[in-house]
């Protein structure tokens, strides 16, 4: 243990009160000066790290999608945040994606001077103007669009700062920041779509080189693409498939090994991906078998049938690694975030949750903590549990 | 001075507003507003005013704000520098476009520049942009070293250098990708010692950077060296690194250079590289990536028109057979479009040996555009093999195309008509081509029924007046009877666009009548395409007898009921 004690500044940044609203998306800008939240019914919530003290103040929040409806399909299309990026930060204003299930919009974010005229000669032509004060706005500086057949689960921004990459079930496509058309770049649409096997659910891309991206898919695969080798990545340049950790064959073996998210290490060369039960990690240069597989929540098993039938066995839990590459981080249910050291072998838990006697030892699947964030540099971890936001500071 | 005071109240009013339409019409009448208050006080207080408002957020009108400070070059003839500040201000903008046109203006500026501007107040701008904190600042600077650069003298010279070889290896992509672009057009203006000593490790660092878009960038540097260095150079330096490029693992990069091949084929020193050009250009036709072999192949005549005729026989021939069955048919289209040049290359007979097989495929391919681009310019074929080996299956492929499902398709093949019936001579016209000719009159689309009847125009131009009468005139003569409208209108169309070209007689005797027989239809569309029809023919050689009925039907016309009659027969009776 030992692992979490040092998140011991807490600050409760946000606690909906209501059931229906709830965080879906948490992310930090790359220098950790601001933080972006999404909710359920589109809004974006941005907090910028205080200058005086260890703390983040609620900087800006604008609704970003609404919630539409389709007329050609007769479905509604939820206001509900996917992902959220921020672009690097290259001007004054603040520039980040956001995406609902169909369009991905840029917004950016910008402080405007509330000028007055400060003229007093009755007699001169031309107005003096003086800046009485800022005023932070945001704007719809870009929206992209029709694109998607499927709905969008994951954006992300390739390294070279032009372009970035949005996937739905069946394809990832690539975008320039100026134009308005994407290019299809993965295509798993197979020629009857009913005969679907198998469906892309997360996507992420490389840190540091330009055209690496991986994607997990619904049977357990994690692929890696290439944008160099062609214009259409047909196939994947590579796969990373493990067996499936199964005691036994059951009936839910095929949705257990769904991965739920995939994650770069800081240096690129060690792949994580999360699927219901376990952790799996890949070295990106060996395809044939997982550098390890840890079954962290090997408790829930007994729970399965009930876990399918609210359909909480779906729920996209997100991963990442922690400060060092030893340290793993992923969320779970009861407002729990699991920590896992790689030498160690040892398992610890950081609550995220308000409530202090919620540690019963039944499976609480209405608290989950879905959405986190570590800022490596920052020493800052966000959290998000259903409806509760808060960032953990560390002391070292 | 009234004048003044209120042409500026209006302006400033107009600009404090919070209306972004507002403000747009406000700067279009910049150049007036200055004009009236004279250089003196648009120096001294207009312009610190406009730099307040490059500061504003909205894009539009920052994108206008930039165009017009250009314009405002006249005004301060003398006193340009003035406008640069305004100018830095916006080519800092964070909206491409803005910052494009401030570039743009500035260009246009520095022309107006004396040495001493240029020096006080230009390089000092140059050196603040370059050094900037944000990338949208140095992105703008890269594409204003090349055009100072011959007005320098050499102290300075050396110090901008300087400044751009750090903005070629800045830390952000962008920036690197920008410099790279802009480097040819200062390559050109360097000495050969220069380019030698700075730019050669330069040029070195970008085409092995570990981003694409910059490697991407650098292509054009190439071909840049290749003109300016000597042999042996070209040979150490420029040679092994097109060779990499040729070989680059992101397709994006060999793209690059199959666009620029051509170009690096007319470079000056393109002998010292002349054994390694024909083996990569073939690389490149048979690339794995399609976009890659579409590029390639757009520029078959390009590069062929350098390459020896052995060389073309024995490599690209070969290339181009394997080409023509591509699955993708971006390539085919592609080299459908470039292929027509080869035959003056190569000749008669090695044509016919070789490609004319190749060229009857194409008259059948499944994708339409491979059709068409092949017969746009049939005429280069035909000059050096004649039309006999062709023309079967060229009837063929035109008759299907004319009935192509998709309108365009059509609309293409009309278009390639007056170019092909000299071709095909006039037997075979009539033979297969002159009924397709009419029924297109016909034709459900609107655009196509227009487009034969400019056809029909062009072919009466080309066969003679008799032709028309015998093959043509019929045909108007029963649509101008037909019950439905438009086929009418067609035949009014029609008249308007064949009186230009056929003489007096024939368009008092054959073609008046019919429009004669449409003045009382009881459509008015029809009756104001009479007027309209009447006003054309009447510009056109006609006898006395011809011009006094037309001014008798348009006084008929003109008291119609229908308004748009009456005022279509105004204006005929006013040509």
């Amino acid at each position: 243990d030992g692992m979490t004690e040092e998140w011991n500044s807490r600050q409760l940044l946000a606690n909906y009160q209501t059931k229906t609203k709830t965080i879906t998306a948490v992310t930090f800008s790359d220098d950790g000066d601001l933080l972006a939240s999404g909710d359920s019914d589109g809004f974006v919530t941005l907090y910028q790290a205080s200058k005086t003290n260890q703390a983040y103040e609620h900087y800006h929040s604008f609704s970003s999608h609404q919630t539409t409806f389709d007329y050609l399909k007769s479905i509604n299309i939820f206001s509900a945040i996917k992902q959220i990026r921020f672009l690097p930060k290259h001007t004054t204003s603040d520039y980040l994606l956001s995406t609902n299930e169909k369009t991905i919009k840029l917004w950016k974010i910008g402080q405007k001077n509330i000028k007055r005229n400060n003229n007093t000669e009755p007699d001169s032509l031309f107005p003096k103007v003086s800046t009485q004060s800022k005023e932070i706005y945001s704007e719809e500086a870009k929206t992209y669009k029709m694109a998607h057949e499927y709905d969008i689960h994951s954006i992300d921004i390739l390294t070279d700062g032009e372009s970035f990459l949005s996937a739905d079930d069946l394809s990832i496509n690539l975008w320039n920041f100026e134009s308005s058309q994407a290019f299809n770049v993965t295509n798993t649409i197979p020629d009857v779509v009913e005969n679907t096997q198998e469906v892309i659910t997360c996507t992420t891309t490389h840190p540091t080189h330009n055209s690496l991206f991986i994607w997990g898919t619904s049977t357990g695969c994690v692929n890696l693409g290439d944008l160099r080798s062609s214009s259409i990545v047909d196939s994947p340049n590579s796969v990373y498939k493990g067996k499936i950790i199964a005691q036994s064959e059951s009936f839910f073996s095929e949705i257990l090994s769904s991965l739920s998210s995939v994650a770069f290490s800081e240096d690129g060369n060690t792949i994580l991906a999360r699927d219901y039960l376990s952790l799996h990690l890949w070295d990106i240069r060996k395809r044939k078998k997982p550098i390890d597989s840890i079954l962290l929540f090997n408790h829930y098993r007994p729970h399965l049938c009930s876990l399918y039938v609210d359909n909480s066995i779906f729920d996209p839990f997100s991963c990442s690694f922690g400060k060092d590459d030893d340290t793993l981080i992923t969320g779970s249910y009861n407002n729990n975030l699991v920590f896992y050291n790689r030498n160690t072998s040892a398992q610890d838990s950081l609550y995220v949750g308000t409530d202090p006697e919620g540690e019963s030892g039944e499976i609480d699947t209405e608290n989950k903590v879905l959405q986190m964030y570590l800022h490596k540099q920052k020493n800052v971890l966000a959290t998000a549990g259903s409806n509760i936001l808060s960032v953990f500071f560390s002391e070292h | 001075m009234a004048n003044h005071e209120s042409l500026l109240n209006i302006f400033f009013e107009e600009m404090g507003m919070d209306d972004s339409g507002v403000k747009l019409n406000a700067l279009r009448t910049l150049s007036e507003v200055a004009t009236s208050v004279g250089p003196e006080v648009t120096a001294s207080s207009l312009l610190p005013f406009l730099q307040d408002v490059a500061k504003e957020p909205e894009d539009d009108v920052l994108l206008l704000l930039a165009e017009q400070v250009g314009c405002l070059v006249d005004i301060l003839d003398g006193n340009t520098q003035l406008l640069l500040p305004v100018l830095e201000e916006l080519a800092t903008a964070e909206e491409p476009s803005v910052r494009g046109k401030a570039v743009d203006s500035i260009i246009i500026v520095l022309d107006n520049l004396d040495q001493e501007s240029i020096k006080e107040n230009y390089l000092p701008m140059l050196a603040r942009l370059s050094a900037g904190n944000w990338f949208t600042s140095k992105i703008s600077a890269c594409s204003l070293f090349s055009p100072v650069y011959p007005k320098l003298e050499d102290g300075d010279k050396l110090s901008i250098r300087t400044i751009f070889y750090g903005l070629c290896a800045d830390n952000l992509p962008m920036v690197r990708k920008a410099a790279a672009e802009n480097l040819p057009n200062l390559v050109t203006q360097l000495s050969l010692e220069l380019t030698k000593q700075e730019i050669l490790p330069l040029f070195n660092e970008l085409a092995t950077d570990k981003q694409d878009s910059v490697r991407l960038c650098s292509v054009g540097n190439v071909v840049a060296l290749l003109n300016i260095l000597d042999e042996a150079d070209v040979d150490q330096y420029v040679k092994p690194i097109l060779l990499d490029y040729c070989n680059d693992p992101a397709w994006r990069v060999r793209w690059m250079v199959a666009d620029k091949f051509e170009d690096i084929c007319n470079a000056r020193n393109v002998a010292v590289i002349n054994s390694i050009i024909p083996s990569n250009y073939v690389n490149l036709l048979c690339d794995s990536e399609a976009e890659v072999r579409t590029a390639a192949a757009s520029h078959l005549t390009g590069v062929c028109s350098t390459l020896e005729l052995e060389l073309i026989l024995s490599s690209v021939i070969p290339c181009i057979k394997r080409l023509a069955n591509d699955e993708s048919k971006f390539v085919r289209a592609s080299l459908a479009k470039s292929i027509t040049g080869i035959p003056e290359i190569i000749g008669r007979e090695n044509t016919v040996n070789n490609l004319i097989e190749i060229f009857l495929e194409m008259l059948k391919d499944d994708f339409p555009d491979v059709r068409l681009n092949f017969i746009n310019d049939l005429s280069n074929i035909t000059e050096i093999i004649g039309i006999d080996e062709l023309s079967q299956h060229l009837l063929h492929a035109i008759t299907k195309l004319a009935q192509d499902l998709n309108w365009r398709v059509r609309l293409k093949i009309i278009e390639s008509i007056p170019v092909l019936a000299p071709l095909l001579g006039v037997e075979k016209f009539n033979e297969r081509l002159a009924p397709l000719c009419l029924t297109w009159l016909g034709d459900r689309v609107c655009a196509i029924r227009d487009a034969s009847t400019e056809n029909l125009k062009n072919l009466t131009a080309l066969f003679g007046v008799e032709w028309a009468k015998e093959h043509i005139f019929p045909q108007i003569n029963r649509f101008s009877k037909h019950p439905n409208y438009l086929y009418r209108m067609t035949t009014l169309f029609a008249i308007s666009s064949l009186s230009t070209v056929v003489d007096t007689k024939t368009l008092s005797d054959d073609l008046f009548p019919l429009v004669l027989g449409l003045v009382n239809d009881p459509v008015p569309n029809i009756r104001l395409n009479v007027c309209k029809t009447m006003g054309k023919i009447s510009q056109s050689d006609i006898n006395q007898e011809v011009t006094e009925i037309i001014a008798e039907k348009l006084e008929q016309l003109k008291a119609d009921q229908d308004s748009d009659v009456y005022y279509f027969a105004m204006l005929a009776q006013n040509e």
